[in-house]
Formats: structure tokens, sequence, C-alpha cells
């Protein structure tokens, strides 16, 4: 699931279209718009509203180590209007504290960014400059894993072109001209989120708990277990009669064990 | 190919820190004030890294020598392990690195003078011998052609009798080495797990053949090497598959010139064994016959004596007891 924050409707815009994204109904302090593959929220401006957004759309149903882009415009001294950038580090001006966004493999080309608490026209040299992204993976590190957590900001403003003369229609341009980029940026990140999908075993789970009464810490065990199972043995499809006939979960997870302890390591490339 | 290298700022002029990122020319350079801020933050997954790891160069202040743990060498009484780097070019799924960092990113030390100030140091305060393990964090020669960090420390260590230097490595990057003149105190080590489990673990290391192909190479040029058959991985065809090893290793090297066989069981701390199955939970390996007490995971002590124990009676036959090493 690729999960996308957006300061504003401009720049959510030209996403929700390319997207097929619809509006969610249960969403009520963000707007939010989804697909089965992808959330959108549109949080406002600056890093508080970023965060609170983030929040939010984790809330909404998020799992565990999903993708989650920060998308947007940003200011820079001398990149062209129109440059797409991820951000190789965020650092919160206000906080002077700083994020390294881990790049695996990237596509795109990344620079340094800040988040400020006010419109910057003074820009640094190189740097990119925003009001949201350290509120956003502030928030976004508490769901997911630091690599599949990226900014990726379109330049709308440089020292010939101020932030003074941003208009709606130019902010949709340019994200409109970087949609397919910004697509196959999050396929990218999304691939690397695949790698972590783990095996899956919950019809087998499903199997045994509904069968028995397992404690916090049996159920983690037989989740191992059954993973186990299933990569060296195959998938219980059903359960042999000398395990149905156990009564206590401790045998159970017994059973379990000593099956697969009569099972040494094979080599397969 | 490196996209990315970070650099505290506190080294970024120095000239070793220049020479390599001169390697990488269309790398990213990214400062930073101290590694750990990139190498140890939260929520990093070393298996995604591992795809593409980036470089961090930086600057290591202490603790660069350390004592190993007990169990750990080769008959010297005095044995010492350090890190000029942190994390490995290869990808072996048995690593205890994996399970051990938060990242996978490469962390290159430029202050190699540093390092062999405090070996030499560490030498000084005994009359007896130590010996120095490069190897533990890292493999020691995979990214010589990046770092230069053997050359100029092998430079130092032939200044140093009572120094003597392990360099453990699967890689095949001897240039360097052959073009020299061997060391007396320094030998070249080399670790095996047999062909099968080398191709089904040790990910982007160089073939057992290559690994056998440069040993031969430098124990004709004159280097004291080693055999390092660590971690020992049981399989169903153990036996065939250590003897067909060991064969392949004595028909090509003399045994008479080894320096040294060591051998250990596969073992990890069980905090490590529970973030490399996280990273994971599709390895065989790890859903293999492994118990866990309270403080390591490895094969059942019987399981675990018998495969040392065959290995053992196996290497006996080519080589002299005097030279043989179990690790614990
Ligand atoms: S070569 Fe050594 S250090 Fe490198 S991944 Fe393999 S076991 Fe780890």
């Amino acid at each position: 699931m690729l999960n996308i924050v957006v300061a504003l409707m401009p720049e959510a815009q030209p996403l929700i279209e390319a997207l097929s994204l619809k509006r969610r109904a249960d969403s009520t302090a963000f707007s939010v718009y989804s697909s089965p593959s992808c959330n959108l929220v549109v949080s406002g401006i600056g890093k508080c509203n970023s965060a609170a957004a983030t929040t939010w759309l984790a809330a909404l149903g998020a799992n565990q180590d999903q993708v989650w882009l920060n998308a947007g415009i940003a200011g820079t001294r001398t990149e062209p209007l129109g440059s797409l950038f991820c951000a190789h580090s965020v650092e919160d001006q206000a906080q002077a504290k700083i994020w390294y966004p881990v790049q695996v493999a990237s596509p795109l080309l990344s620079k340094p960014l800040l988040t400020t608490d006010a419109p910057v026209t003074d820009y640094n040299n190189n740097t990119l400059h925003d009001m949201e992204a350290s509120g956003f993976i502030s928030a976004a590190l508490r769901f997911s894993s630091a690599e599949l957590i990226q900014c990726a900001k379109v330049v709308s403003d440089n020292t010939d072109n101020p932030v003074s003369a941003i208009t709606e229609p130019l902010v949709r341009e340019l994200i409109n001209d970087n949609t397919p980029l910004l697509q196959q940026y999050g396929e990218h990140l999304q691939t690397l989120a695949d790698d972590l999908i783990r095996p899956d075993i919950d019809r087998m789970l499903h199997e045994f708990t509904s069968r028995w009464r397992f404690s916090v810490t049996q159920q983690r065990q037989l989740q191992r277990l059954l993973e186990r199972h299933q990569l060296v043995i195959g998938e219980l499809t059903t359960l042999p009669e000398s395990l149905q006939k156990l009564r206590s979960t401790s045998s159970v997870l017994s059973w379990l064990r000593e099956a697969l302890s009569a099972v040494p390591y094979e080599n397969a490339p | 190919m490196i996209q990315h290298i970070y650099v505290e700022r506190e080294i970024a002029s120095h000239p070793r820190t220049r020479q390599i990122c001169d390697k990488f020319p269309n790398a990213t350079i990214i400062d930073c004030d101290r590694y750990t801020s990139v190498f140890n933050s939260n929520a990093q997954n070393f298996r995604l890294q591992k795809k593409n790891p980036s470089l961090i160069l930086a600057r290591k202040h202490q603790n660069r020598v350390t004592a190993t743990p007990a169990g750990y060498g080769i008959g010297g009484e005095r044995n010492y392990y350090f890190s000029h780097m942190l994390n490995c070019l290869y990808d072996c799924r048995y690593c205890f690195l994996q399970g051990m960092y938060r990242s996978a990113h490469y962390v290159v030390f430029i202050n190699y003078e540093d390092f062999i100030e405090d070996i030499k140091k560490t030498a000084a305060d005994s009359e007896q011998p130590s010996w120095f393990f490069s190897g533990y964090d890292c493999d020691s020669l995979a990214m010589e052609p990046v770092t230069g960090f053997m050359k100029f420390a092998l430079d130092e260590f032939a200044k140093q009798p009572l120094a003597n230097l392990e360099i453990r490595t699967k890689s095949t990057q001897i240039r360097d080495l052959l073009g020299r003149d061997p060391i007396d105190n320094s030998v070249i080590a080399y670790s095996f797990t047999p062909d099968s489990t080398a191709k089904a673990l040790e990910h982007k290391a160089p073939t057992v053949s290559k690994r056998i192909a440069s040993l031969r190479k430098l124990q004709n040029h004159g280097w004291k090497t080693g055999l390092r058959l660590d971690p020992l991985i049981y399989s169903e065809s153990f036996e065939q598959d250590y003897k067909t090893l060991l064969h392949d290793l004595f028909s090509h090297l003399d045994a008479a010139k080894i320096h040294s066989v060591s051998y250990g069981p596969f073992r990890l701390p069980k905090g490590f064994f529970k973030k490399m199955v996280k990273l994971y939970p599709r390895e065989k390996l790890f859903a293999s016959v492994l118990t866990e007490n309270s403080a390591m995971v490895s094969y059942q002590s019987e399981l675990e004596q018998y495969c040392q124990n065959f290995v053992e009676s196996l290497l006996l036959s080519y080589i002299d007891e005097s030279v043989l090493f179990p690790c614990s």
C-alpha cells in the first residue's frame, strides 16, 4: 500500500486523478482519497498538520512496512521549476533536528531538505525548502521502516521565480507534469516493501486458533512454528489425527517442534 | 554501485576521504555530524539497505582495538580484534552482522593511523606476541580497492614483529598482496563452507573454487595462509559436503604450509537470531534444526558435537593437530 501525504488540494488533484482515487466518507478530520493500492491524505500547510494527517491516515488502517510518501512542492535557489527530487536529509530548522531518509537504489536525484515554520525567500544553496517534511517523517517513522518513508518534491520557486508568484494552476501543472515520475517512484518503493511481506500462514493459524486457545506468548511461538513448518515441510492442509487429539496448547506446540526437529536443513540455491 | 556517501563534517577535507569519494564520481555526498546519526538511527531495515548500501566515511574515536571473546584465536595468548570497517560487501545469510547492526551501510573509519597506533601500544604492553584479527565486523579484503587499508596496515605490521595480523576474508582482491613481499607476522585466512552451502547462503561472495585459487596463489607467493571452517552448517549431505570441500582444498594447497585451521559451530546470540529471522522469515537455515537456550541459538549439543568431531577427524587426515584450533 502506498500512502501519500500532500499539503494542499492543488498538489493532490493530479495524483487523485492519475491514481483513480475515490474520496473516503469515513474520514472526517482530513480529506482522504483511496484505491485498493493507494491512500492519499490532504494535510494542510505546516509540519504539525502534516504529522497529524500522517497519523490520521495510519490510524485508518495502515499495517507495518507500508510505503509513505510526502509529495509536494518546494523552493530552492537554482534548480529549474518543475525539477523533481527526493530528500536525502530532512532538517527541521526550528528544532535543529535532522533525519536521513535511507535511499535504496533511488531512481530520483536527491537533495537535502529544510523544513521551516514560515515560507522562505532566502534559499540556502543546494537545499530544498518546504514546510511539512519534518512533521511527516517524524510521524511516519512510527509506522514503517525508514527505507519506505520518503519525501519527493517538485521545485515551485527559486531566486528567479519567487514564492509570491506561486498560483494554484501553477502548482497543479508542476505536479501534473511530474505525476508519471512520482508514480514510478511510488512503484519502486512498493517493490522494496513487497520484500518484507511475511509468509502467508493465515489459514493454518486460523485452523489452530479456532481449535485451541493459545496465550499471547504462545500465539507468537505458534506463528513462527507454522512459518517454519510451511518452509521446511509444507502447509498443514489438514491436521493429522495425532495432533487433533491433543488437549493442551503446550503439547500442540511441542508436536510442531518435534515434527520440525526431524527435518535437517537442505541447501537450495 | 555506491549512490550516496555520508561524510562526517570533521573529516570532510581529510585526504583519504577525498581519495575514497573520488572513486565514486557520480555519488551524492551527504554531510553529517556523527556517523551514528545515520548508522544507528531507528526503524531501519538491514535487508532493504543490503540491496544498495551507501558508504559512510567517519572517524573512529575510541575502542579501536578490543580483546576478542574467549575461545577466539589461533593459539596465541593475547588476542585482539579491530574493525576499520563495519559491514560487508557480501551477504552471507548466517552472518551475525545482520543481527548486530541496524544498518547495512558500509562504514569506513578513515583514521587508519590511529588504529595502527593503538595496535602498537597494545602489542607493546607485553613481551609476548599478540594477535590482531581483522575481518571481525567486515571482510578484510573485499573493499580493499576502495579503502586501501590492508596495504597501509601491512607496511606498519612489517615493522612490529610482536604484533601478528590475521586477515580474514572470502575475497579474491589479492593483487596488492601478490605485488609485495609477504610479511612473516601475517596470515591470510580464507573462510569456507562446502560449495552447496556457499551457493545457498553466501550471496555475492566469490565461489569456493575462486577462493581456493586465490589462496593457492597467495601460498605460492609465500604468504602464510589459513583455513577457517566457521560456521559449520549442518545439512543432510553434511559428511559428503565436507569431505568434498577438504579434498578440494588440500588437492590445491600445500597442507604442510598451512599456518592454521580453525572451525566452529553455527551459533548466534539469541537477540541477533531473532532479528535475522524477522529480516528473512523465509530463510530455510533459520527454520531448520536449531535450538535456543537462554543466550544463544545453535544446533542441539549432540548435533553440534557430531559436526565438530566429524570435521576435526577429517581435518586430521590432512594436517597436523598442532595447527588445528577449534573455536567455541
Ligand atoms: S563474508 Fe564474513 S563479514 Fe561478509 S557477509 Fe559473509 S560472514 Fe559476514
